[in-house]
């Protein structure tokens, strides 16, 4: 069967694939108590939102691992764009959808690569959950803390795989650090730099914030582009004048739909160090902010955000005209320091590293984790708690004050304005859909 | 249309100003809801009532609900009622009377779970249709009963999946049992969840779950076992374990793995040798066990098709593995195993090992040399030198690592030392010479420039050297030219960014660097570490190169000068600000990069902010008498000396952080005149003067006529020593001014000079604060003066005028003069 099909693939038509090929999803109810006989090795995906991300050399790829199938866009010149490519470079007619709906109710579609602006990804992942489908979603998660809660409870509770789009937590040099996080993770486990932590996230710890994700408070409304469905591109966003400095590229620069270089680079910066810090399970309770007061429609800067954990680990980001004076470290502890570059106060520290045991084993491969239903390493729920930091930030931000957070129950303490951004409003029917 | 949208943007704008204010929450409050109740256009007032919800209150429930039927505003309006604790009854009001857009009221009642709206779902579920249908049977799925079970049965098993939840554990199971073979993944997993989870606790349920072929619904069996008792299970799972296919009993070892089932342990074992998959979650899963045996079975897989998962698992394993190690290092079973068991001895550091793989080197084997970087120490540094002198091509390098990872726990002269020792003996000291470079520190540095005046290798090893008394020697072979000019003005510029002494001297050396380098590459590195400075004078620099002749340099300086104008809190010459950037731009227009639009937006908006410096102009007064403007603040033509430290800043003559110490003469020399200046100091303690009569090169103070002071003496640095004769405006050395108190840094002040014949006068903002004869106060030169100095120039009859620079902070302007001639 499996030979049969990828023979098949081959031959065939794009058109005609597109109708035929049976999903992988389907086949497991036809196994019921006879021997399973696996289809094919080969996943299929369909992209939803084919702009810079899903575009990108990174995710717009199809190889026999893992085959591209369906794109989505709202913007006709975007989709016409991935079909052109997907001809040109896979030879494949691509099946294309203007409503995300179509794309996660194709047959065709084993993983829903989720590449939307984040104000849709809660939405989109709930509903791929619900439909039976695999998700791999960029980051920023979502763009609320209730919107991960409930990504979080469908993909439990429909059984699916689900993989955050970040990676420093297991692969790859983390910016200012000059290494993987992997040495660092095994620093701090071994206790040598003592307790609790500080971790400064700065441009002088190698960790640029990007400003240029900030929104303009100028804009004067625009005709709507022909080729663009702004209504189904806002989705569940209040309604607001269309101006194209508010969609595609530049759209992280404004609350309703991301919030600006926090929001873009937040994830990335501070989801591995809730794993070095082993905070994958927690938040943290406080939240500080040194920022001037922010526009209610544009995000603007920040000098600083201060996260403290009931521990009283800290983790502060350093940002626009905000730089601790002198030399300092990434991450300090009462015993030890690592500056930019893993300088290290702990002498022969490499000789202590390399003496521990690597970290614990995880699965890094999605697809990997797709066949064999193994959490991948950057799961929903360790997803949920990272976007979470970055959401409380941004909603301190907004309010432009300190708040208090409860873990356990994930609502902030002692503020009614703070909780009410846990949910925030959103249009119909899309209010529904979450 | 058109004027909504203007009032729109109009509103954005207050309520950016009324934001922009730090309002208590009941002020904005109370300003957004005036706002609210004046506007008249739904646009805005739902971005108002946007910015109301964080704080509505219940007292607002009725202000909202006035616009729950406008379509833009009825979503936070709907919002806020689902946030506020008062709304559930407006909330079940609107239910009732299906006063608002329905799919916002079942996004509300799933929220807030209002159970009382089933009825009134299900009777508006008859009619719906596309979304409004989708979004009551999901709703019902969340708050639905019984009553609602058929119709979601048909509808959808998503949301009759989640209805289930709201059943008893008996109904819930048996509805859920008919469900394990849907066609849709989600259910199968949902149902087998819900079977599982809401029956007694039964190994049964989940062992028969594992003999199905689908892969997610076993595994969402498994999930749901987390309330189980993981002996009880695991007992369960090994029993059956056996008789299941190949990849169910890889789910059950990656249950194992995760619940640290140690029971479990022989099914793990039974699988490490199958092929595939299976053994290699076998594998890791006796990683993450260990155990008693596990090391063993571990190092044994080192041999084999799944030596990488073994691998794995032994660098992450928390128990003994050097003893399993040691002994199969003894006597390999393969070649494959003999690599593994070296690569893994030094990845965890198993110095005890140390003799036994050195004797492998010894014999040639490449992996032995390679895996004693990481596990060599001092005792065998002696025997890997002689090896190393001795080693063919192929082992010199992993042997030279062995070597410094031996010694490395030794003080940096030791190191350098023990292997200064090595030389004399040495065949091939070539050998040893990047092993004292890789220590970097002086002592080995010295080594080697000793050596390098035999050895070229010797040379070439120190100019790699990452230690800053090097920067001398590879900027020295750099001047000499030759075809290494670009190599080594390369690794200049790297030494000087991680060594520099400071933002002068490195800015110095970059300057150099561009002006010797003939690769590109070289210049983009220089700039590109220029642009990390963000100072007046690197922004000059980096200008220059906007033109060169390589695309790579001139966007390299493009970027740099971007990144600086956007960081730099120097004042840059607007002129040359504006030129600069006006260059970069059109450079990013032509490229047109990703990110190039957003580097010419930014360019855009600091050219919007930057405004040129207004000229100064002669009074009329002045224009009457027949001053002369010596600067107006365009240009320095009418003065001479040190324009590398005095340049023209914004209408402003500015005296520079660096260097400092020069002079800057009027052109021509004067005899008697009134000379008029604005100064101002931009940070404390400011020191400078004003040489009259001097000749060039000279101090002025004692070779001119005099200095006249210029100085901050109000600064705490001064307090306690400073002489009399050396506050602002005093003649130095000779008479004391009056003590002013200067204005705080940054303003302005005026200052009139006026020398007619002997006699000297100064007025600072319109007060005299010395007037003396200097031939009288000397008694023509026979009285010695108050700093008991020689001033030979005293009586001097003409010579220019100058700015005597003693540091940076001075900005001068507006500089006039009027020449009273003989």
């Amino acid at each position: 069967m499996a030979d049969s099909r990828r023979s098949f693939l081959k031959k065939a038509g794009a058109g005609i694939v597109a109708a035929t090929i049976l999903p992988r999803n389907v086949f497991g109810a036809m196994g019921g108590n006879k021997k399973y006989v696996a289809p094919s090795d080969q996943l299929t995906r369909g992209i939803i939102g084919v702009g810079g991300i899903g575009m990108s050399g990174l995710h717009f790829v199809s190889d026999d691992k893992c085959r591209l199938v369906a794109v989505c866009d709202v913007d006709q010149n975007h989709l016409n764009r991935a079909l052109e490519a997907g001809k040109e470079r896979f030879g494949t007619r691509l099946a294309a959808y203007h409503d995300f709906r179509d794309l996660i109710h194709d047959p065709n579609v084993d993983i829903v690569h989720i590449a939307t602006p984040s104000h849709w990804h809660g939405i989109q992942a709930v509903e791929a959950a619900r439909a039976g489908k695999d998700i791999f979603c960029e980051k920023p998660m979502t763009r609320t803390i209730g919107e991960g809660q409930k990504v979080v409870e469908a993909v439990a509770k429909y059984g699916r795989i689900f993989r955050l789009d970040t990676w420093f937590r297991f692969k790859d040099t983390f910016y200012g650090l000059g290494t993987t996080v992997e040495p660092l993770k095994k620093l701090v486990s071994s206790g040598l730099l003592g307790w609790p932590l500080t971790v400064r996230i700065s441009g002088a710890t190698g960790f640029a914030w990007k400003f240029y994700w900030t929104g303009r408070e100028d804009l004067t409304p625009q005709p709507v582009p022909a080729e663009l469905d702004y209504d189904l591109w806002l989705g569940p966003a209040p309604y607001k004048p269309y101006h194209p400095h508010r969609v595609h590229g530049t759209f992280r620069g404004y609350w309703d739909y991301e919030s600006g270089g926090l929001g873009d680079m937040g994830q990335h910066y501070i989801d591995p160090v809730q794993y070095i810090l082993g905070k994958d399970d927690t938040f943290p309770v406080k939240v500080e902010v040194d920022a001037p007061a922010q526009h209610p429609d544009a995000v603007g800067t920040w000098r600083s955000i201060t996260y403290t954990y009931d521990d009283g680990c800290r983790i502060i980001l350093e940002g626009e005209g905000y730089e601790s004076p002198g030399k300092v470290p990434y991450i300090e502890g009462p015993l030890g320091k690592v500056y930019k570059g893993f300088e290290c106060t702990i002498p022969n520290v490499w000789d202590v590293i390399n003496s521990l045991p690597d970290p614990a084993p995880r699965h890094t491969d999605f697809l990997e984790c797709v066949r064999n239903r193994q959490h991948f390493a950057l799961d929903e729920i360790i997803g949920h708690h990272s976007a979470t930091v970055v959401n409380i930030g941004a909603c301190a931000l907004r309010l432009g004050r300190t708040l208090h957070f409860d873990p356990l129950t994930q609502r902030f303490i002692g503020d009614d304005a703070a909780n009410h951004l846990i949910n925030q409003p959103m249009r119909a029917p899309w209010a529904s859909m979450i | 249309m058109k004027k909504i949208f203007a009032l729109f943007t109009a509103l954005l704008l207050v309520a950016g100003s009324l934001f922009g204010q730090s309002l208590s929450d009941s002020a904005k409050r109370d300003a957004l809801k005036q706002e609210i109740s004046r506007c008249d256009d739904s646009v805005t007032r739902s971005f108002l009532l946007q910015q109301l919800y964080p704080l509505a209150q219940d007292a607002d429930i009725a202000l909202y609900l006035s616009y729950v039927n406008d379509p833009l505003c009825a979503p936070m309006s709907i919002a806020a009622l689902t946030a506020l604790p008062g709304g559930d009854k407006a909330l079940m009001e609107l239910v009732r009377t299906e006063g608002a857009d329905k799919t916002l009221l079942c996004g509300a009642v799933a929220d807030r779970k209002l159970r009382e709206a089933e009825p009134y779902l299900l009777q508006w579920a008859q009619k719906a249709q596309g979304d409004e249908k989708k979004a009551i049977a999901q709703t019902l799925g969340i708050i639905g009963s019984k009553a609602s079970a058929q119709y979601l049965k048909s509808q959808s098993l998503s949301d009759y999946m989640a209805l289930l939840d709201n059943f008893t554990d008996k109904e819930a199971v048996k509805a859920a049992k008919k469900l394990l073979k849907d066609a849709n993944s989600g259910i199968r997993c949902a149902a087998v969840k819900t079977v599982i989870e809401r029956s007694a606790p039964d190994p049964k349920l989940v062992v028969n779950a594992l003999k199905t072929g689908d892969r997610p619904y076993r595994n969402a069996a498994l999930a749901a076992a987390g309330g189980y008792d993981t002996d009880v299970l695991a007992k369960a799972l090994g029993k059956a374990y056996a008789a299941l296919p190949a990849d169910a009993r890889a789910d059950v070892l990656n249950w194992v793995a995760v619940h640290k089932a140690e029971s479990a342990l022989p099914a793990v074992m039974s699988s490490v040798a199958s092929p595939g998959e299976l053994g290699e979650t076998a594998i890791r899963t006796l990683g993450i066990l260990g155990g008693e045996g596990a090391a063993e079975t571990l190092v044994a897989s080192l041999a084999g098709d799944k030596a990488d998962a073994a691998f794995a698992a032994l660098a992450t394993f928390e128990g003994n593995a050097t003893d399993a190690v040691a002994k199969a290092l003894d006597a390999p079973v393969n070649g494959v195993q003999l690599e593994n068991l070296l690569r893994l001895a030094s990845k965890r550091r198993m110095t005890d090992l140390a003799p036994a793989v050195l004797k492998r080197a010894a014999s040639g084997c490449l992996p032995a040399a390679e895996a004693l970087d990481g596990m060599a120490t001092l005792a065998q540094a002696d025997e890997i030198a002689a090896l190393l002198d001795a080693a063919d091509e192929k082992l010199v390098d992993p042997l030279r690592k062995a070597l410094a990872y031996a010694i490395h726990t030794e003080t940096p002269e030791a190191q350098a030392n023990k292997l200064k020792n090595y030389l004399p003996s040495a065949v091939h000291k070539d050998h040893f010479y990047p092993v004292l470079a890789a220590g970097n520190s002086d002592a080995a540095a010295n080594v080697l420039r000793e050596e390098a005046r035999k050895e070229a290798s010797a040379r070439e090893a120190l100019f790699g050297m990452q230690i800053p008394s090097v920067m001398e020697d590879v900027l020295s072979a750099a001047r000499e030219g030759g075809k290494d000019t670009d190599k080594y003005l390369g690794r200049y510029v790297n030494l000087l960014s991680q060594f520099g002494k400071n933002d002068a001297s490195k800015r110095l050396g970059y300057a150099e660097v561009l002006s010797l380098a003939s690769d590109p590459a070289v210049k983009v590195s220089a700039l590109g570490k220029l642009g990390e400075m963000p100072l007046m004078k690197s922004f000059l620099l980096a200008g220059k190169y906007l033109d060169d002749n390589a695309e790579s340099v001139r966007f390299s300086a493009a970027d740099a000068v971007r990144k600086i104008a956007s960081k730099c809190k120097e004042e840059i010459n607007y002129d040359d600000f504006k030129s600069n950037l006006e260059k970069a731009a059109s450079l990013y227009r032509t490229r047109g990069l990703a990110d190039d639009g957003y580097a010419v937006d930014e360019i855009g908006k600091m050219l919007g902010e930057a405004k040129p410096a207004p000229r100064s102009e002669l009074t009329a007064e002045e224009k009457a008498r027949g001053f002369e403007m010596l600067f107006d603040g365009s240009d320095l033509s009418k003065w001479h000396g040190d324009k590398e430290n005095y340049t023209v800043v914004n209408g402003t003559i500015s005296v520079s952080a660096d260097g400092g110490t020069g002079n800057l003469y009027t052109n021509r020399e004067y005899r008697n005149f009134v000379y008029r200046f604005e100064f101002c100091f931009l940070r404390e303690g400011v020191n400078s003067g004003v040489g009259v009569r001097t000749p060039e090169h000279v101090d002025a103070a004692y070779h001119g006529m005099c200095e006249l002071q210029i100085l901050d003496h109000d600064a705490p640095a001064y307090a306690g020593w400073l002489k009399d004769y050396q506050t602002h405006g005093s003649i130095y050395g000779i008479v004391p001014a009056k003590r002013l108190k200067h204005k705080p840094l940054g303003e302005w002040s005026t200052e009139e000079i006026i020398v007619r014949g002997d006699h000297i006068t100064v007025t600072v903002n319109g007060e005299v604060i010395t007037d003396a004869d200097v031939r009288k106060v000397t008694k023509g030169g026979r009285k010695p003066t108050m700093d008991g100095k020689e001033h030979p120039g005293l009586f001097n009859k003409k010579g220019y005028i100058s700015f005597c620079g003693h540091g940076d902070g001075l900005r001068i302007r507006n500089v006039r003069i009027l020449d009273l001639g003989e």
